[in-house]
């Protein structure tokens, strides 16, 4: 006979990780402080694609603002500039990125916890009907002495 | 009213019961909207502008999930592109790989609006897409708006500006480059954005306030600012605007809007309680605003069904012959031998003696060593053990 009970919460706990399979799953298999260095150091990767692509595409649309600043003696200010530009652009968007990772981890630990505490549920009602077995079994094996 | 509302219930179920085809179907629907519009405007790459190519576009994008329209659509646009000049191509690839890295990634969700856009766009309803996103999204979503009008506005751009400058004998690399962006973020683009994003803003804050008709009064207020901000931002900044066309389009999507409205939120104010308890530490002040039902009414509807349902029972009685078993039982009271077999029964059962001779009968737990279901609960006593045990002897 079908325990509707149990099936009820199987059901939900295969939805659940279904939904959260890309999620919140994925991030369970790391540590908080493992997670966060992993997001920060692809966000620091894509940033710097991101600035290399931004600044080529203003260098090529403001060309002769370029061309002249090259041709300035002292190309230090240039440099000071760009490094200045970059080292605030990628902090901006690390903070972002750590905002996030941390947000995302705190979430996917109260996911995990009621995740788990339905696990717990389903084991119980398990070992409930496993016993209800071993005692029909030990019951049956009576009588038939 | 009350026929909407049962049609709604109706798509509703439809929905439900039809969900594992009607997503993949409404994906496919709106993959190959989104192409034919893209490729309408600017269909520059002889390969891909043609209907197979779309449509195995669209059956692919109807098998992925709804941001496969965001990339195939994103790629159809880059490829047209490439059909136009490489240069305009590599300036789109780098264009949309921007809005990936620095926003897109963060906000997943909000990509649709990039290909959405310059659809609405394209079939008079613009307004829509500001005031969906509004209702449907929070504030921080507005970065979605101005990336989607800037997709906007370089699609919109291409067959208005860039390809006679593409076209133009001698036109250098550097030409072209130059030429987009300054034909991207013309008046009319700023004026756009800042409509949109206004637009966006009065949305978000308006239908999340604590006020019966949240949603109508935002989409109306909305469509009210983005006309006003649009006549007087035209006349401000010398941008050549078609009022009339503009009105139809805002009346457009302000339709557009209450349809989506009436499908996503659906609130009886005329029902709203005000409750009003307390507990140890807190007064409570609640407002319950029940969901719009279609009214049934069942008393018209049911009578006729049972006198006709009496009557075709009556029908099937007078009907119908009895079988060649039944007539072995003609003339036996079956109903006076059931209550006499049971007294019999029952006599027997109560007997005292009968009772000690057979404790089978009487006991009144029988534990059925199969039954799991009788036993759930009960630990294995060893008194029960023993009175099975009695039984046996």
């Amino acid at each position: 006979m079908v325990d509707k009970k149990r099936l009820y919460l199987m059901i939900g706990l295969a939805r659940f990780e279904k939904k959260h399979q890309d999620g919140s799953f994925r991030i369970s298999r790391y540590y908080r402080g493992d997670y966060t260095a992993f997001a920060l150091i692809r966000n620091f990767l894509l940033s710097t694609i991101a600035y290399i692509l931004l600044l080529g595409m203003l260098a090529l649309v403001n060309i002769d603002t370029v061309f002249s600043w090259l041709n300035m003696q002292d190309i230090r200010f240039l440099i000071a500039g760009l490094v200045v530009s970059y080292v605030i652009f990628v902090g901006v968007y690390s903070v972002i990125a750590y905002i996030l990772a941390r947000i995302r981890y705190v979430r996917m630990q109260s996911d995990m916890e009621e995740y788990n505490r339905a696990l717990a549920r389903l084991n119980r009602m398990y070992r409930h009907a496993g016993s209800d077995n071993v005692y029909a079994k030990h019951k049956q094996e009576e009588e038939e002495e | 009213m009350n026929t909407l509302l049962e049609l709604r219930e109706k798509m509703i179920r439809f929905f439900t019961d039809y969900d594992v085809y009607i997503r993949p179907l409404f994906r496919f629907a709106l993959a190959i909207l989104t192409f034919i519009t893209l490729n309408d405007r600017i269909g520059y790459l002889g390969q891909v502008n043609n209907l197979l190519v779309l449509i195995i576009l669209s059956v692919i994008c109807g098998i992925l999930p709804l941001n496969g329209i965001v990339f195939i659509g994103t790629i159809l646009i880059v490829a047209n592109c490439f059909g136009l000049s490489p240069i305009v191509g590599a300036f789109a690839v780098v264009l949309y790989l921007l809005m990936l890295l620095l926003y897109f990634r963060f906000v997943p969700k909000d990509a649709l609006a990039i290909v959405l856009t310059p659809v609405a766009v394209t079939l008079h309803v613009p307004l829509t897409v500001p005031v969906v996103m509004g209702l449907m999204r929070g504030p921080v979503s507005a970065i979605s708006i101005l990336f989607s009008v800037i997709s906007w506005s370089f699609v919109n751009c291409l067959p208005e500006t860039i390809e006679g400058v593409v076209n133009t004998k001698g036109a250098t690399m550097v030409d072209i480059v130059q030429a987009i962006p300054g034909a991207m973020l013309n008046a009319k683009t700023m004026l756009v954005l800042v409509s949109f994003i206004v637009v966006f803003l009065i949305v978000t804050s308006i239908h999340e306030l604590i006020s019966s008709h949240a949603w109508e009064i935002s989409i109306i207020v909305s469509a009210i600012v983005y006309l006003g901000l649009m006549i007087a931002g035209g006349s401000i900044l010398n941008v050549k605007i078609n009022l009339p066309m503009t009105c139809l389009e805002t009346v457009l999507s302000v339709a557009v809007s209450f349809v989506f409205e009436f499908f996503f939120y659906n609130a009886d104010y005329a029902h709203t309680e005000f409750l009003q308890f307390e507990d140890d530490n807190n007064y409570y002040y609640v407002r319950v605003t029940p969901k719009r039902r279609p009214r049934y009414n069942l008393e018209e509807e049911s009578e006729p069904k049972e006198e006709v349902e009496a009557d075709a029972d009556e029908k099937r009685f007078v009907e119908r012959e009895s079988s060649a078993f039944e007539k072995k039982f003609d003339g036996i009271n079956l109903q006076s031998k059931l209550e006499e077999s049971l007294k019999n029964l029952n006599t027997s059962q109560t007997h005292p003696n009968t009772a000690n001779m057979n404790p089978i009968h009487t006991s009144p737990v029988q534990i059925d060593p199969g039954d799991v279901s009788a036993d759930r609960g009960k630990k294995p006593v060893d008194d029960t053990l023993g009175e099975t045990k009695i039984i046996r002897k």
